[in-house]
């Protein structure tokens, strides 16, 4: 482990930097050492041979011991005396530098030597072969001798008339030679450490110059890997180190940006998606969710976390094929103990896809349930219009029928009966194709309200008066009650009049004789006004309060087509209320009475403004 | 791409490193071959143990040495093994010999030499080159004002005074010296501590006015021990490393049917197989030598004692002049106890005979046998031969038809040889030498006697 650590540690930039320097310095010194060393050696080795050049040629000069070998002699004792006394005599160069001079016959035997050591002589000099054959005139050697020191050995053939016949040779210490060469390359052996010490320091440096920022901005790329890209590199020079730190910044800072904006966006998409009115559920290729918003939690009425899969969030009758090719659509219908209605959702799958392949699946759940209540209402409604109509055309049709085929015009009694009950019952589909017509206006908004500041006691006092009679006949007590300062309202005076004939003609109607119907007026904490038509009629059964309102809604049908309503009084009267900025309202107690409250704003001159 | 070539840039420097490295070491000086005195080596001995000639003197040294002493004739047999025979020719050889003049002595005064004069006669088997005489002598000597020189007789008269007397029996010519040899009348008594024979003198009938030049024979038999000796020989890779400087250098250049040769380039050594001999020659561009022959002895004493060349005692028999070459050629007969050995057979060159030539700076060329008797005898072998008295030796030599005076030039005793199971047997014989330069062998008549 530790070597890895090593390993790891030379695998800087840094360290290759340093390594590739000294390596390269190295091999500089080394270039240089080579040839210096070897010029060195070669110039003090080629002095040394020099000098021995130099001492063989006096040797053998004329005069020497050339002449002396060449001489007849005729006692090869005295002769070797001679030659001995001769080179005693001529060896004055380098004497006593430890050299060893042998002068040697044509066979190589020594016949003199200026060693102590007269032992070789007569012997055999095995290293003079080459001159004595001729193959060189002279010759150098180089050996260690017995004690391990470097000799340089020197021969030099001796010739007479271009005959070889002997040689001269010189065998010469070297130790002071290498001992110069050694002090002056150890000289520059020191220098050169140094300078090498020096340089890997000043390399470190350099290097560290150039891989500190690096180090510094890849620090900076971690720490942006991490998320925080608010710190910045230091930039300290305009060099390519500079720059790269600023474009580091630069980056940085565009990141930040980006990624802002990515967030931003996130953000508005995350918002978009909790506040959909649709459930939206992602999933990846796997079907696992990984995207869901809070709306599809709450339809489906229960808590989806991400991860789960699809098919165990929505409760579906068919599996769910992965991955999904095409868009799907699917209803679910959903039963919650706490309503009385089943939910409906419209579950909508579209794939996502990128470059040919399914690689998720949108979800997209809608709550219908209002949809086909709505459309249910208006089938219902449709419907309840229909039978209004047919009744009383078919009532119309079989009166007239009778009238034309069944002789009834003899009868003028019954004549008059049967035309009066044909007209009573046109009037009926009128007044129920008025309040459609009207109801329809007011739907689509298209009906041109003439709103006026109108004092509602007035209106209240006339609308009274006007059902008294009716209510004289039916011996029922009618009054009108109000509070001195009620403000005037602003409102359409014909419209509000319908309301209140609505109101009071369904009091009159629905409450028996010798009973009582109030009409109150009051001014409200808030500033609107209150109308309250109360009576003491028969009353409205409390499951039918809240329903009381639709259209067509009758708590007795028959009852109530045959005393001429059409079913759609109620519902006008909240319409028109609803538009003034008001609102109705209905308190019935089964058999005791009724009464229908609805507010008026109050008439603000700086509202109109 | 870019980083790999950097890579590999970066690994050949730092391979470069390592290569500069390895050439500071290697161009560093070479010292791996130890210098140990045992570099050094003697020349390479031929045999284990050699004859040793203690100059040129015993090269050049006479056949014969006849000691003449109140008129009595004793012959000394060159044997340089015995200390005395050795003890005298080293103080004839130191004799200091002055104011030569030739004198042509009467037929009376040569009798009065012989018959009255004590002297040592110094023989020469054949006339020598007077040159011949300063290497026995020495170079101081003034050379002798003759063709040839075949005796030097030095002689001492009543008064003490010693001469010597130059002799060539070739021109009949003499020239006289004033000698001086220490302790000569000790010197003559060798013979006597020797028990050398006594001979009498045979002088042949001469012209008139000839050098009287008697024949020193026996009267009783003469008793010659016959000798046998193992017959050794010299190897052919010996003779390479005594002969070439560098063995290491040595090409086998020519191989013949019967002959091989050896070179260095410098020297060849030509090997006949089949009759076992050689041939070493060692080229010199010498045309003109200063060289006396003293100095060409000097040259081959020189060669032949440092690969102990001697295998016997081998003494100056001839010396043949070759018009081609500049120096003669030098050629040694083996002398064993003290007499010359003539080999059977035709060949020049035996194991009896050496022929050197030197110029220059040493032997240009040297001829042998490889085949040598060895310097001991074969005891058990050894017995004691009687060769013809005076009386017989001449009328053997009357039978033969050999007339002395005529013919003969000298008589003297010798061995010739017989080889047989690796040993050759040196058996005794009188050798009388012809004026024709043939030889002729005359032994024992009766075996036993």
């Amino acid at each position: 482990m530790k070597f890895f650590k090593w390993l790891r540690l030379f695998n800087s930039v840094q360290w290759k930097m340093v390594l590739i320097y000294i390596s390269l310095l190295l091999i500089a010194i080394q270039l240089i050492g080579v040839y210096f060393f070897q010029e060195l050696e070669d110039f003090y080795v080629g002095d040394l041979e020099v000098r021995l050049k130099r001492q063989a040629d006096l040797l053998i000069s004329p005069g020497g011991m050339a002449k002396e070998l060449a001489k007849p002699q005729l006692n090869s004792a005295e002769k070797r005396k001679r030659l001995n006394k001769l080179l005693q005599n001529i060896y004055i160069l380098d004497k006593g530098s430890g050299q060893i001079v042998q002068l040697l016959d044509q066979d190589g035997v020594v016949l003199s030597t200026t060693a102590e050591n007269k032992s070789k002589i007569g012997q055999k000099n095995p290293r003079v072969t080459s001159v004595l054959r001729g193959v060189n005139t002279n010759d150098t050697q180089f050996r260690r001798g017995p004690n391990n020191q470097p000799l340089i050995l020197y021969s030099k053939a001796i010739t007479e008339n271009d005959q070889v016949i002997g040689a001269i040779y010189i065998e010469a210490p070297m130790k002071k030679t290498y001992d110069t060469i050694r002090t002056i390359n150890n000289k520059l052996l020191q220098i050169s450490l140094f300078s090498l010490v020096g340089t890997a320091i000043l390399g470190i440096i350099l290097a560290r110059t150039i891989t500190n920022p690096v180090k510094e901005i890849t620090e900076q790329a971690s720490e942006m890997a991490l998320g925080d890209f608010h710190r910045k590199v230091a930039v300290k020079s305009n060099d390519e180190i500079g720059q790269l730190a600023a474009a580091f910044n630069h980056l940085a800072q565009h990141l930040r940006e980006a990624l802002s904006q990515n967030e931003e966006e996130k953000g508005k998409l995350e918002s978009v998606l909790t506040n959909m009115n649709d459930g939206v559920i992602a999933t990846d290729d796997r079907g696992c969710v990984i995207v869901i918003n809070q709306r599809a939690g709450n339809i489906l009425g229960r808590t989806i976390a991400k991860g789960d899969p699809i098919t165990q969030a929505l409760p579906l009758s068919e599996p769910l094929p992965f991955p999904l090719v095409e868009e799907r659509q699917a209803y679910l219908e959903l039963n919650r103990e706490d309503e009385d209605e089943p939910t409906v959702v419209k579950i909508t799958f579209t794939p996502i896809r990128r470059s040919e392949e399914t690689v998720g699946l949108i979800t997209v759940l809608q709550d219908v349930t209002e949809e086909n209540k709505l459309d249910r209402q208006r089938k219902e409604f449709v419907a309840n219009v229909s039978h209004e109509l047919r009744t009383p055309l078919t009532t119309i049709k079989s009166y007239l029928e009778a009238l034309d085929e069944g002789g009834a015009m003899e009868d003028p009694e019954l004549a008059k009966r049967f035309l009066r009950v044909t007209r009573q019952e046109s009037e009926r589909m009128t007044r129920l194709i008025h309040d459609l017509l009207q109801l329809s206006r007011l739907d689509a908004q298209k009906v041109r309200f003439n709103r006026q500041p109108v004092a509602i006691e007035e209106i209240l006092s006339d609308a009274v008066e006007r059902f008294s009679i009716s209510a004289e006949q039916k011996n029922i007590d009618i009054s009108f009650r109000f509070n001195d300062h009620l403000p005037k309202i602003y409102g359409d005076r014909d419209q509000l009049d319908q309301v209140l004939d609505n109101l009071i003609s369904n009091a009159v109607k629905y409450t028996p004789e010798e009973r009582s119907i109030t009409v109150s007026a009051r001014r409200r904490s808030d500033g609107f006004v209150v109308v309250a038509v109360s009576d003491r009629g028969i009353g409205i059964p409390q499951k039918d309060l809240a329903l009381i309102f639709e259209r067509f809604y009758r708590v007795d049908k028959a009852r109530s087509r045959n005393m001429g309503g059409t079913g759609l009084g109620l519902a006008i009267a909240r319409e028109i209320i609803e538009a003034h900025g008001g609102s109705i309202d209905i308190d019935s107690r089964y058999g005791w009475g009724t009464t229908v409250h609805f507010t008026l704003p109050p008439y603000v001159p700086e509202v109109i403004r | 791409m870019i980083d790999h070539i950097k890579s590999v840039l970066l690994t050949i420097l730092i391979l470069t490193s390592f290569v500069q490295s390895g050439i500071l070491l290697y161009t560093s000086p070479s010292y791996e071959q130890v210098l140990t005195p045992d570099d050094y080596s003697y020349p390479h001995k031929i045999v284990k143990e050699s004859f040793e000639k203690q100059g040129v003197h015993e090269i050049a040294a006479p056949s014969q040495i006849l000691i003449h002493q109140n008129g009595k004739h004793q012959q000394i047999p060159g044997n340089l093994e015995k200390s005395q025979i050795r003890n005298l020719l080293s103080n004839v050889h130191l004799t200091e010999l002055t104011r030569p003049q030739k004198v042509t002595p009467s037929n009376k005064d040569w009798n009065n030499l012989m018959a009255k004069k004590d002297g040592i006669e110094l023989r020469f088997n054949n006339n020598l080159s007077p040159e011949i005489m300063q290497a026995f002598f020495t170079t101081d000597l003034p050379k002798p004002d003759l063709r040839s020189v075949s005796r030097v007789w030095i002689y001492q008269n009543a008064a003490g005074d010693q001469s010597a007397r130059f002799i060539s029996d070739e021109t009949g010519k003499t020239v006289q010296y004033k000698a001086t040899l220490e302790s000569f009348a000790d010197l003559i008594k060798v013979a006597d501590k020797l028990n050398a024979p006594f001979l009498s003198a045979t002088l042949p009938k001469k012209n008139s006015g000839a050098i009287p030049r008697p024949l020193y024979l026996p009267n009783d038999p003469l008793a010659v021990q016959q000798l046998r000796y193992p017959l050794k020989k010299i190897t052919i890779n010996d003779l390479k490393l005594a002969l070439f400087p560098d063995p290491n250098l040595i090409e086998k250049k020519l191989t013949l049917d019967r002959a091989t040769m050896y070179t260095d380039t410098t020297r060849t050594l030509q090997h006949n197989t089949a009759k076992n001999l050689i041939t070493y020659n060692r080229p010199d561009s010498t045309t003109e030598s200063e060289f006396s022959l003293t100095d060409q002895l000097d040259l081959i004493q020189q060669f032949m004692r440092r690969h102990e060349g001697w295998t016997g005692n081998f003494l100056l028999d001839d010396i043949e002049n070759d018009p081609d070459q500049v120096t003669p050629f030098f050629r040694f007969r083996l002398y064993t106890n003290g007499l010359p050995v003539f080999w059977d057979g035709g060949e020049k060159i035996t194991p009896a005979t050496l022929r050197l030539s030197a110029v220059g700076k040493g032997v240009t060329s040297y001829d042998r046998s490889l085949f040598y008797p060895a310097l001991q005898p074969d005891k058990k072998a050894t017995k004691v031969s009687y060769l013809p008295d005076k009386k017989e030796l001449l009328a053997e030599l009357d039978r033969k038809g050999i007339s002395l005076e005529k013919k003969v030039t000298s008589i003297y005793p010798g061995y010739r040889t017989d080889i047989k199971d690796q040993a050759v047997t040196f058996i005794p014989t009188w050798i009388i030498q012809l004026e024709d330069g043939t030889r002729n062998y005359v032994e024992k008549r009766s075996p036993g006697r």
